[in-house]
């Protein structure tokens, strides 16, 4: 007998393991049954809502990490303020540089491994660095562009996405190519 | 007595970089603390990867006696910043990292105004121990970074500086010239834009003697 998978109205697409539920059904409740049972079903398996295929099929994109805010104050107190003799020494960050990362991370911050710790170069850009159980992601931000950097068994990964002109749900789409090689943990599920 | 090097990288020799604690941001006092290298201790623009050769088989610590000044006016030149030491590498590892080998460098006979220099030991800009990694013509910057700092990150290869304080152990010629190689690294920072000379001069003295004091 094949298990009750289910997708909602080809709205919501559920990975467990390497099969993909796919089954159409026809109301929320349909769809909720079938789900309790496919997951009663496979409780050794683990569940992955994979963020991107929400986005695609649903164009929710209004969730944000909850580390966000705390993340956007932090950059927000590091502008460099010009022609302040009272700032002291330390590496500052210019407002444009600012605005880009604030932009980006209101566009992916659900998509991002974890919490970043930030720093700046002595350039002028913002560095995020993610931690995840299953590597670290580097994100090198400047005034127009966001370089991702990972290691993925072995390899590197290395994207560079626009910051100016670009879409949020772009911008969502080019590092999910990104983070989707990290099987990281995300929203507390974990990845097979 | 430091080994020598001749102008051909050996096999075993241990390529470093220079760290600084740079990992910082004057906004973000509060975040829980990060224990990896910055990644802007790997950044070059130049097209150049700047090392020092630190031993043949190892670390030599006469040749991190030898360092020591020319790291320090490297400090000295880059605000807010502490040198911390090397990430090392043997050279196969690094032509595996980022697919190019180190090369010994040429001993620099001339300042920057291309006037002829003697050789000096106790003159910083002039290193011995000095190397270079060329980066692949095309290869963005970013990526070259990340690759090295990976590859340090694989081998575990990092060696903290031996802190030493340098008060009253800096006559005042090697004072003069840290301070110059300092003034130096500050111009360059700025494309050797003219009309700062005095300016940068004056800062370099004040991080060095900040140094000097520890």
């Amino acid at each position: 007998m094949p298990y009750p998978t289910a997708d909602h109205s080809a709205s919501v697409s559920f990975v467990l393991g390497t099969s993909t539920a796919s089954a159409p059904t026809s109301d929320d409740a349909t769809y909720r049954k079938a789900l309790d049972e496919y997951l009663k079903a496979s409780s050794t398996r683990r569940l992955v809502i994979d963020a991107s295929a929400l986005d695609r099929n649903t164009n929710i994109t209004n969730t944000v990490a909850p580390w966000l805010g705390a993340v956007q104050r932090r950059l927000n107190a590091s502008i460099r303020i010009d022609g302040s003799a009272e700032m002291p020494e330390g590496p500052w960050l210019s407002k444009e540089v600012v605005g880009s990362a604030n932009v980006f991370f209101d566009a992916t911050s659900n998509l991002l491994p974890s919490e970043p710790y930030l720093y700046g170069l002595p350039t002028g850009e913002l560095v995020a660095e993610f931690d995840s159980n299953a590597g670290r992601m580097t994100l090198i931000v400047s005034k127009d562009t966001a370089t991702a950097l990972a290691t993925v068994e072995g390899d590197v990964v290395h994207k560079s996405i626009k910051l100016v002109a670009n879409t949020p749900a772009a911008m969502r789409s080019e590092l999910s190519a990104v983070v989707s090689r990290l099987r990281i943990k995300q929203d507390g599920v974990e990845a097979g | 007595m430091a080994w020598k090097p001749d102008n051909k990288i050996g096999g075993g020799e241990h390529i470093g970089r220079r760290l600084f604690n740079e990992s910082k941001l004057s906004g973000a006092p509060d975040q829980n603390p990060w224990k990896g290298l910055a990644i802007g201790n790997f950044i070059e623009k130049r097209g150049t990867f700047s090392v020092d050769r630190l031993g043949r088989t190892g670390i030599e610590k006469p040749v991190v006696e030898y360092l020591k000044l020319r790291c320090l006016a490297h400090e000295a030149s880059r605000k807010d910043s502490r040198f911390d030491g090397w990430a090392y590498l043997k050279p196969s590892k690094i032509v595996e990292a980022v697919s190019s080998p180190p090369v010994a460098s040429e001993i620099r006979t001339q300042d920057n105004a291309g006037v002829d220099e003697d050789w000096d030991d106790a003159n910083p800009k002039q290193n011995l121990y000095h190397a270079h990694v060329v980066i692949p013509e095309g290869t963005d910057p970013l990526l070259f970074a990340f690759r090295f700092r990976e590859k340090v990150g694989t081998e575990k290869g990092v060696y903290p500086a031996p802190w030493i304080k340098l008060q009253g152990a800096v006559d005042s010629e090697q004072r003069r010239k840290m301070i110059e190689t300092a003034a130096y690294y500050l111009a360059e920072k700025r494309g050797f834009e003219p009309g700062h000379e005095t300016e940068d001069w004056a800062a370099a003295e004040k991080e060095i003697d900040a140094t000097l004091k520890g």
